[in-house]
Parts: C-alpha cells; structure tokens; sequence
C-alpha cells in the first residue's frame, strides 16, 4: 500500500565526487546526538540528532555539507543537523550555523536557501471534524478555484504597480493587512510580527521583482501545500489550550515561501559573493556555500535583500490566508480562522546567545529548520509568551503533522526541526507509486484531494519521506522542543 | 533500482538543434554516478552531443556533452525543459534572443538555465528549440524557439533556481560535458 512506508528507505545522492566517509567520523554523544568530530578545515564540529533508524538514511552527502558549513569564517560552538536533515545545495536542508558578528563571522545566502523565508502558518476554524465532514467537499472545491498555484503568473493580490510591491517587500504580512488582506490581530501571531526591519526594495535586481510581482498569494508547486487538518491528540493541554488548540477541532496548515523573487534573491547574491570573496582571501569548499563577513558591504546588501524576500514570503501566506477564508465563508457561510502562529524555516537572523560564557550577536542560519524560542521570550505575543513559541512540523501528504513549542533550554540556537525530510528522489517516488492509486487510498483515508496531476500526486508520497513520528520523537528526547499536538488531514491542496 | 540504466541517452549529431518537445515516456533506472538514478542512459561516448536527467533527493540534476561548449549547453538546456514540460511538436513557435555574460563556463552556463526559467516563469512561454551561436566564459548568443506555456503538457515542477553546488562544465578528452543541479 502506497500510504504505508517502506522498510528500508532509499537514499538518492547524486553529488559528485565524495570519497570520504564522513559518517565514520560520527561518534555517539549522549541519546540521539552524534559528534562530527573536526577535522580539516572545520572550524568547529557538528552535532547530528538523529535516532538509529533515522541515522541510517542520513546521507553520505549531508554530512559533507554539514563539514563543510563548518568551514564558514566566524562560525561558532557547533554546527547542526535537524532529525530531518538531507542533502542540499552548499548548507544541508535541516542545516543551523551560527557566526559571531563582531569576530568577522560571515552571512551566507546558501544558508538560508533560495526560498527565502519559506514556513508554514495554521490557522484555527471553530468547527469540529465532524461539523466539518458533510461541506468537507464544498469547502475543498471552494479553495481549488481559490489557491493559485503551480505555473501560475496571478497570484490573489494582483499588485498595481512597482509601489506596492515595495510596500510588500517593506512591511511584509502588515502590507497585506493594510491591502485587505486579513486582520491587524494576524500579525500578532506572526514571527516578527509578520515584517522584518531593514528591508530595502532597492537591493533587489529588476529580475528578483519582475518574478515577484504576479505571484503574490500563490503557492508554487513541489512539496508547497494548504491542507485542512484536525486536532488528533493534545499532549500538552496548557499549551494547546493557549494556542487555541482543542480536540477535533478543523484547522488549515499553508506550507510556501518567497517564490520566484526569493530564489532570484539567493542567485543574485550568491554571484555578488563569490569574486567579493576572493578580494578578501575568503575560501570555501562549494560555490553555493559562497559568503561574505555580516559587517561588510555585500553582507549588508544581502541582509536588507534577504529580509525583503522574507516579507515577501510572509505577505504571500498572509495573502493566502485571506484567500482561505473567503474559500469556507464561500462554501460554510463562516470565515472566522484565527491565526495560531507563523514561522519560517529558511532564514538567517542576527540575534543575541550565550557561547562560551558571553552574550554574543550572532548571524544565525537556519536552513530547513525552524526558530523555536522558549517560554518566556519577549519576542512571543503576550498570550503565547508562557508557553514558548509554536512550531509547525508538516508530515508527508496524507501522514500526520505536528504542533511543537520551544523548550527552555532548547538548543541548536533555538531551532527545531521543519519537517520529515525527503529520502527519494521525485522520480523514484513516481516509480514506487502510482499517482492515482495513491489518490484512491487517501480518499479512503477520508482525506480529499486537488491536485493539478496524478504525477505531481505520486512525487509527494508519504514513502518519500522520513516518518515524522519518529522524526517529531526524536526533536523531542534531545530536548530541541516538546510536543504539544499531533494534526491529521481531511483535505489536501497541493502546489 | 541496481546497476545503470541500459537505456541509450538522448543524443544529437554536432550542429542540430536541441529539441526538447518529444515525449520521453521511458521510465527513469538508477545510473552511474553516486547513487544518482539516470532518466537517460550511460555517460556519453564519441564525439555525439546528448544529455540525461540524474535524480536527486529533492532536485533535478542534469548531466548533458557534446563536442563543443555550445552543443553541451544546449543539451543542458533541452534536458532542463525535458524536465518538467512536454509540448506539442505542432505547437507555433516563435524565436526570441539569447545572450548572457558569465564569468567562466559554468557561471555562464548557470545564467543560460536562468533564461529558461525566466522566460517560463514571467513571459509565460517554454522555450523548446535552442540553436547557440556562440558559447565562451565571456559571452554566450544565440536564439531560443518558445511556445505558449498553454501548448504544454507540466510533468514535474518547474524550475526555481539553478544551484552552483557540484555545478561543473569542462572540457575532456572527448569533448564538453557539464553536471549542474536546478531546484525545482
């Protein structure tokens, strides 16, 4: 059965040219925590979280990247690997780097990824699953018409004109409020408050706008998702209570970043750093991991580009947000979904931690892993602020997503895992499975399905991931975050 | 899953375009090459140009030769368009300019790919047909034929970014052969 997963995962690296075992230098560290101990050029080790089952689909060529982030001028204390780590360009996705501003540490586009921004919001409808199960239909066909996505050049907002899109690149989700686009108590419940300070529209290339300026409210295609979901289990009732989280309860996860103009972003900058680093002496070991020291120039410019993509990512999920609560008012005659919280997984952040017995600034990326603050930060909205901040851990198409908090102490920075991780390829995943059978499955598993092919169906399957329960356990027995609710799917809209 | 793909690669003589509007039905094998799954055969031999798609955990990585650095991109550019786009060979083409400035062959090559996506994503058209004039570090030319994203038929995800990871183009022995990842 397509659904289930198989025994033994199997791994799909197609990098060239790596001929040492870079796993033979991991030694185990405590339950779940491996050691990549320095060597080389590393700067500082790594650590990998990672149980023994899910070690053993950890590719050869992820902790080759994660050895090479180790490379970075300015890094400190260790670099990490999330459970949910694989392989990626230059940084492993699941990837968390952190370098010390004022000793030269550098910012590295690669590190945060081309979808910049890239994260996931819930919002939460006062109805249960089964109020839900009889419009379950009318409610699915009302966001199929309402949820640009794939090759689609309108996004919900169509801009007028280059203003706006400065607006959006500035103020981020709060531009899309002020548009009309959702409510001003959203913003609340958003990382930042849904806008990074510092963005500057005019570091972006004609291209990077060009490519952003009809994609507002779109989701994109590959692994990018709005699903309806329901509260399966709470496990931490005082923090579910406080995220507005209650047994059965309906909610919509929006997984989807930045678009075309985020990956311009990255491609722009990471060109701009590559001869700046030759000025500087800077060497690397991979072009993608291409950087530049936080206080200079292209540093600079790359941070006030980077947080305007970020807005942009945040005004596309607020713009859906919107969208998805036109789709039930349309289709239910409510519309009422309050937003849980919004998080990304793929962003580099100057923020303050202890390493070695001194508060630091540190250039934190997280590549595929998510902020997780804990109890008590100030950045949390006050109603959340006791409980530590919500991470939202999707699984595979059809399996189980999670609602995790930030724990104190936490560790890695404050960051936590972002998802299951893939182990096979998009076209192994289309030969290990049939797209409609799998679509037949999971309309027998109650969970209705829109998506623009069989094929795109098919390169999503849930045995093309990591188990997210084990996964999700693992994040928890080293103490990067807790669990607080485990979501399942009624209903998924695939990008 | 074992053992390479037995399946010939797309191949074209020196000096034709580089067509990526047939339908390629075969189903992809695991090839040579670091565990990666080739969708188009074994590594080139003789003077041909050609090109397959290696699978990659979560990307697409495109392996493409040829005798000369033009016929190897525009290969690299055929498989790009393979990847995620079938079209109708009967669909009206019409022809727009190519030209970009790299800082050696592979930079040059990556800002090539960027015009497919480009052009898919903000022109609303696939471009289909390459045909380069010219391909060193400094400047490539050439014409691209496009038809409407209407008259195609989306098999995979589109192209987002190409990525300088592992981003290689050289020339061997036998001529030019590029290795280049693209984030779909």
């Amino acid at each position: 059965m397509a659904l289930s997963r198989p025994g033994r995962p199997v791994s799909a690296s197609g990098a060239p040219g790596h001929r040492r075992a870079e796993r033979a230098r991991l030694s185990p560290a405590g339950t779940d925590r491996f050691v990549l101990a320095r060597t080389g050029s590393m700067r500082v080790p790594g650590v990998v979280f990672a149980s023994p089952a899910l070690l053993r689909d950890v590719e050869e060529e992820a902790l080759r990247q994660l050895a090479n982030v180790a490379t970075l001028p300015g890094v400190v204390d260790t670099v990490f690997a999330m459970p949910d780590v694989h392989s990626g360009y230059g940084f492993p996705i699941g990837g968390v780097a952190a370098t010390d501003v004022a000793n030269g540490g550098v910012v590295s586009p690669g590190g945060v990824g081309f979808d910049i921004s890239c994260g996931v919001r819930l919002l939460l409808a006062p109805l249960s699953r089964v109020e839900f199960a009889p419009r379950r239909d009318a409610v699915m066909d009302a966001l199929d018409r309402a949820i640009p996505r794939g090759l689609t050049r309108e996004g919900v907002w169509r801009l007028e004109g280059p203003g706006e899109l400065d607006a959006v690149l500035r103020r981020g989700a709060a531009a899309a409020v002020a548009a009309g686009f959702g409510l001003q108590q959203d913003l609340a419940h958003c990382e930042d408050n849904g806008e990074i300070a510092g963005a500057v529209p005019g570091e972006l290339s004609a291209r990077a706008r060009e490519r952003g300026i009809a994609q507002v409210g779109s989701l994109g295609s590959g692994n990018h998702f709005l699903e309806i979901q329901f509260v399966e289990e709470i496990y931490d009732e005082p923090s579910a209570r406080a995220f507005g989280l209650v047994t059965d309860q309906v909610c919509v996860m929006i997984h989807c970043g930045s678009r075309g103009l985020g990956h311009q972003v990255c491609t722009d900058h990471v060109r701009a750093m590559i001869p700046a680093m030759a000025r500087r002496g800077i060497s690397v070991p991979d072009r993608q991991l291409a950087c530049a020291p936080v206080e200079s120039p292209e540093g600079q410019a790359y941070l006030r580009a980077m947080a305007a993509a970020a807005n942009y990512g945040r005004a596309n999920r607020q713009v859906l947000t919107a969208a998805t609560r036109r789709a039930f008012r349309a289709a239910l005659g409510m519309g009422a979904l309050e937003l849980c919280y919004d998080v990304s997984h793929n962003l580099a952040k100057l923020e303050t931690h202890v390493v070695d017995g001194e508060r630091r600034l540190l250039c934190v990326h997280r590549k595929g892993a998510t902020l997780a603050l804990p109890p008590g930060h100030l950045a949390l909205p006050p109603a959340l602020r006791a409980f530590g901040q919500p991470v939202f851990v999707p699984g595979s198409m059809g399996t189980a997503s999670y609602v995790l908090a930030g724990e104190d102490p936490g560790g890695a920075f404050s960051s936590t895992c972002h998802g299951s991780g893939r182990v096979l390829s998009r076209h192994a995943a289309v030969r290990a499975v049939h797209g409609a059978e799998l679509r037949r499955e999971l309309e027998a598993a109650g969970i209705a399905v829109r998506a623009p092919s069989a094929r795109g169906l098919a390169e999503e399957a849930p045995l093309a991931y990591k188990d997210v329960d084990e996964v999700v356990a693992t994040c928890v027995r080293v103490g990067l975050a807790r669990r607080v609710a485990r979501l399942r799917p009624l209903g998924v809209i695939k990008g | 899953m074992t053992g390479p793909s037995r399946r010939r690669a797309r191949r074209n003589a020196p000096g034709v375009r580089f067509e990526s509007s047939r339908p390629n039905r075969r189903r992809p094998r695991r090839g040579p090459g670091g565990g990666a799954e080739g969708r188009g055969g074994a590594a080139p031999a003789g003077s041909g140009a050609g090109h397959r798609l290696l699978e990659h955990v979560a990307d697409c990585l495109i392996e493409a030769w040829g005798p000369d650095a033009a016929s190897c991109a525009g290969e690299a550019l055929a498989a790009l368009v393979e990847s995620f786009a079938r079209v109708d060979a009967r669909a009206p083409r019409e022809r727009r300019p190519l030209r970009v400035a790299g800082t050696d062959a592979e930079d040059a090559l990556a800002r090539l790919l960027e015009e497919v996506i480009f052009t898919v994503e903000t022109r609303g058209e696939i471009p289909v047909g390459f045909h380069l004039h010219r391909f060193s570090a400094g400047e490539v030319t050439g014409e691209m034929e496009v038809v409407a994203l209407a008259a195609a038929d989306l098999v995979g995800p589109s192209p987002k970014a190409v990525s300088y990871h592992g981003l290689e183009m050289r020339e061997g022995a036998e001529g030019w052969r590029c290795r280049v990842l693209v984030d779909q």
